[in-house]
């Protein structure tokens, strides 16, 4: 079986490629994450990542049109597959398990000091 | 800005680049990615920021889920196909294990000695290296022509420097250095707190020595910083040594040996090991000597260097010394019938090139690095010329391999590219057993080269790296361009045309290991023979059991005599006696007038004064006349003796005792005559680098700070012990400083002692190395003839016979060999024992025996090889046919 676990950038990729919905692409995607998350997010970066998440099943691609500003080359479009909604359920799932699993104390550290 | 797409193009350089390592499936997707991008930011942004972003982004694309190399074009196989090779490499190379073993062993042994030899090489011509203007800063020196006698000396008169700058515009600064307690010694104790510190090098300095040399001062200001009488400055070390952690900058430290005070003004960083000037003290010479003593033309009393605007002026300071001395200097020398010329030595070539009289401290020597060099080199060769050998030798057997290869579609070039892998391979392997050589044997190295710190930079290690790769890559170039040109069908038939002309190379890069490790073995005898006969030498006076005290101190000066009366009397003192020099250290020259058929001539001679134990104490031999009577004044004002040597210079050869001379005058200006009354036998008192030279001996009655001591052959350590009491009674805060002569005149040849040693143990490595080799090729050759040799032995062959057979073409290698190395030595060696006054060279019959042994200790080695073959049993081999 394949391993099922999302990187926190990989997660990031994911969530971004699902708002973004019909429309999410390389620049798209970069937009997306760099405005939601304030950071710089380098295009190797994100190929990589949706490479790997297109081999692991979680994304699948389409090709789309090719526009004058980018000189007639072809978008990539990714939309999420079932596998990949049910394993960004799963990360959310053992997040909010783990949410659930603090005890309130811990968050009352200046009492304990 | 409204470009039309066509002209935001991003640079196309980069885009190459892209294009050429992206994977095919990704690259247009990603391509149009990074053009709109593009777009967007030189629209933002303006065009350098988009192609410096471009770039960047291009930069972060290289990354492995990226990078696809056009696979549908080329065929990926060649990854494939070296990991092939190094299978086959290292199969090739377990499955000889006793080749490679020996091999191995050779080339990382020779690696590892050699990256030594060439580090210790490296050091030596290190020197002065970390200064920044070694071009333009010059030492000077004189050199002076006195009554015939010629003398080059590294120290000039005081006021030259100073004169120097004022005349010639030339030079920018000057800085004089004269050692503290005497040019010889330099070093000198503190006191600080009643504690005694002894530090290194003490020189007393212009202020504008920081101009001259660019050591960093860490505190104090160069423009101020030794400009004041009574200032000296520390190295970092010294001044932590002594003072800790507090700042000792307007604290005053007291020199012991005469009780001066110097407040010190400035901490400087410490200077390096490789510099023929090393400093820790340095003291203001404003103020230190007498104005009188400053304004001396005559003698050499201090170092000089000189700083220049530009390096080629150093022709034009000599041109226009001849000026300077017909206006400052004639005069003086007119009187004592002299001249001088200037010296102007590059700072960078005194460690290895200046041997004139009073270098700061003794120097290295040019000639033997050079042999070090030789050495490190040769060890090299030998290592790969066995490499070399065995790979050829193996050759015949990978025929087959190849032409199949070749057969299945390899090219030349696979091929080559083959053989190479598998080099680089073995020599990966050496390169990494010889760095674990080298920290096996870093220390034991460092004190047989008697260097206290060889600088071991990742530079150098990356070096050698470099070298022994491109080495390795050379010696893979002549079997795999024999080997993949081999034509198919003999290699697949196994037949060997080649074999001839391979082995011919083979015989030849043997008899050349074997020539040059002979020669080294034969060098090295001849340097080891030499120190013994310098060691053993007749020097006219007896060596043995004579211990020298200095008397430095002014209380043990002022009480020499009592202190000398005293000593007598210990048990186990045969002899005690007072000079004005030690034997084994350059003695002061002087200018006498001799008589000569009623006239009197200007001669020079070296000068010693001693008292009347003199001669007894270290065995002198007096020819004619007599010694000096004990407390004679007439002996002390009008006498003196000379050795042989002074006395066929000064032409006195019949009759020579009552004859006169004089080099002072009294008040009236009258001279001051003084007769001879004795003559020395011939002692050589100086270095056997150079002949005898004429010595004039003086009576000196009162004072003396070198006190020679004989003891009887027993025990010392009583004697010496009671002595250290004695003079401990007189000056209890001294530290006595004694050491044997005998010792003290070896320590004149400790670099060419350094040299044989270091030799010793590299001529036994070629050696061995070179057999190794021998031995590898020899079981080859035998493992190739096991058939012939069961056949011969069937038909009858004794054992005798066999052993011959094999014997006799490894005799001829060696004889050959031998015959070479003999004359290459014999020129090599009288190189070197050129710079010997006193040179002996091994008798041709010792050289023989050396060839002799070397002879029987291969044969011996390599016997049990020959004896295994010849005393097999014909089955073993001759069924497998």
């Amino acid at each position: 079986m394949k391993r099922t676990q999302l990187g926190e950038f990989e997660e990031v990729v994911m969530l971004a490629v699902g708002i973004l919905y019909e429309e999410a692409y390389g620049v798209s995607i970069k937009k997306e994450i760099e405005g939601r998350m304030s950071r710089n997010v380098s295009v190797g970066a994100l190929q990589s990542a949706l490479k790997r998440l297109e081999e692991k099943g979680f994304l699948k691609s389409r090709e789309g049109e090719g526009t004058a500003e980018r000189a007639g080359r072809p978008k990539k479009y990714f939309s999420i597959t079932a596998e990949g909604k049910k394993a960004l359920e799963s990360a959310r799932d053992m997040r909010n398990a783990m949410w659930n699993d603090i005890p309130n104390m811990s968050f009352d550290l200046k009492i304990a000091f | 800005m409204s470009n039309t797409p066509n002209d935001l193009k991003p640079p196309w350089l980069i885009m190459r680049f892209f294009r050429w390592f992206c994977s095919r499936e990704l690259q247009l997707y990603v391509e149009g990615d990074l053009i709109e991008l593009y777009q967007e930011r030189v629209n933002q942004k303006g065009r350098f920021f988009g192609n410096w972003k471009f770039l960047i982004d291009v930069m972060l694309l290289f990354r492995p889920g990226i990078i696809g190399f056009a696979k549908d074009i080329y065929s990926n196989n060649n990854i494939g196909m070296i990991r092939n090779y190094v299978k086959v490499g290292a199969r090739n190379l377990w499955k000889d294990r006793f080749y490679t073993g020996i091999n191995l062993f050779g080339l990382s042994v020779g690696l590892a000695f050699s990256f030594l030899v060439l580090l210790l090489v490296n050091y030596e011509f290190s020197f002065e290296s970390f200064r920044q203007d070694t071009d333009v800063v010059k030492r000077l020196g004189v050199h002076y022509n006195i009554g015939g006698k010629e003398d080059s000396y590294v120290n000039v008169p005081r006021p030259l420097a100073p004169t120097m700058l004022e005349e010639f515009p030339e030079i920018e600064y000057f800085t004089r250095v004269g050692g503290m307690n005497g040019l010889e010694t330099h070093k000198a104790s503190f006191e600080y707190n009643q504690v005694l510190y002894t530090s290194g090098d003490v020189f007393i300095v212009d202020s504008t020595f920081f101009n001259v040399f660019d050591t960093k001062l860490l505190e104090g200001n160069i423009k101020s910083v030794l400009n004041r009488p009574n200032t000296m400055v520390l190295s970092k070390s010294f001044a932590e040594t002594v003072f800790g952690d507090v700042n000792p900058v307007g604290k005053s430290l007291e020199v012991l040996e005469d009780g001066r005070k110097f407040e010190i003004t400035g901490i400087f960083e410490d200077v390096p090991s490789n510099t023929h000037l090393p400093y820790e003290v340095l003291v203001s010479w404003n103020g230190y000597y007498d104005e009188e003593v400053n304004t001396r033309w005559f003698g050499a009393h201090t170092y000089a260097y000189v700083k220049l605007g530009e390096a080629y002026q150093v022709n034009s300071l000599i041109e226009k010394f001849s000026g300077l001395f017909d206006a400052h200097m004639k005069e003086t020398f007119d009187q004592i019938n002299g001249s001088a010329d200037l010296i102007v030595q590059n700072i960078e070539d005194i460690h290895l090139k200046s041997h004139l009289t009073w270098e700061v401290n003794q120097n290295g020597d040019l000639a033997s690095v050079y042999v070090l060099l030789a050495i490190g080199v040769f060890l090299i060769l030998i290592a790969l010329v066995n490499y070399l050998n065995l790979s050829l030798a193996r050759n015949s057997l990978r025929k087959k391999e190849i032409s199949v290869r070749k057969v299945i579609g390899a090219s030349r070039f696979n091929i080559t590219g083959q053989f190479l892998v598998e080099t680089l391979l073995f020599v990966t392997l050496a390169f990494a057993f010889a760095l674990l050589v080298v920290k096996l044997i870093y220390t034991e190295f460092q004190s047989v080269a008697g260097v206290d710190v060889l600088p071991f930079s990742l530079q150098n290690l990356l070096i050698f790296a470099g070298a022994t790769l491109s080495l390795g890559f050379l010696i893979s170039v002549y079997p795999s361009a024999i080997l993949s040109g081999i034509r198919l069908v003999e290699g697949l038939k196994g037949r060997n045309k080649s074999t001839r002309e391979s082995n011919r190379l083979q015989q030849g890069l043997v008899v050349l290991q074997f020539a040059i490790s002979t020669i080294v073995i034969l060098f090295t005898f001849v340097v080891r023979n030499q120190l013994d006969y310098m060691s053993n030498i007749d020097l006219g006076f007896e060596k043995d059991n004579v211990v020298v005290f200095q008397l430095e101190d002014s209380v043990l000066s002022a009480n020499s005599e009592l202190i000398k009366e005293r000593i007598k009397t210990i048990a186990g003192v045969n002899d005690a006696s007072f000079s004005s020099n030690r034997p084994g250290v350059n003695l002061n020259h002087t200018i006498l007038s001799v008589e000569d058929n009623g006239a009197y001539n200007a001669v020079g001679s070296q000068f010693m004064q001693v008292d009347h134990d003199f001669a007894k104490t270290i065995g002198l031999q007096i020819l004619e006349g007599r010694s000096f009577i004990k407390g004679s004044q007439q002996d002390s004002e009008f006498t003196f003796m000379i050795n042989e040597s002074a006395k066929a210079k000064f032409g006195w050869n019949d009759n020579a005792i009552g004859k006169k001379m004089y080099f002072q005058n009294d008040e009236e200006g009258n001279p001051i005559y003084m007769t001879l009354i004795g003559v020395f036998k011939d002692f050589n008192i100086g270095s056997l680098h150079s002949a005898i030279e004429p010595i004039s001996v003086f009576y000196n009655r009162e004072f003396g700070d070198q006190m020679l001591v004989r003891l009887s052959s027993s025990d010392h350590r009583m004697a010496v012990t009671e002595i250290e009491g004695i003079m401990n009674s007189y000056a209890p805060k001294i530290p006595i400083a004694y050491d044997y002569l005998a010792l003290e005149l070896d320590r004149q040849y400790s670099d060419e002692n350094r040299l044989s040693k270091a030799m010793a143990y590299l001529s036994v490595l070629t050696i061995v190395i070179s057999i190794l080799g021998f031995i590898g090729l020899l079981s080859f050759a035998i493992s190739k003839r096991e058939a012939e040799v069961g056949v011969r032995k069937v038909l009858g062959a004794s054992v005798k016979s066999v052993v011959l057979l094999f014997y006799k073409q490894i005799l001829i290698l060696i004889l050959i060999a031998e015959v070479i190395a003999i004359p290459v030595n014999q020129v090599i060696s009288n190189q070197w024992l050129n710079g010997f006054e006193y040179r002996a060279f091994p008798s041709f019959f010792e050289l023989g025996l050396i060839l002799l042994a070397i002879i029987v200790l291969s044969l011996g080695i390599m016997g049990f090889q020959v004896l295994k073959v010849a005393f097999m049993n014909p089955v073993d081999v001759i069924k497998e046919e």
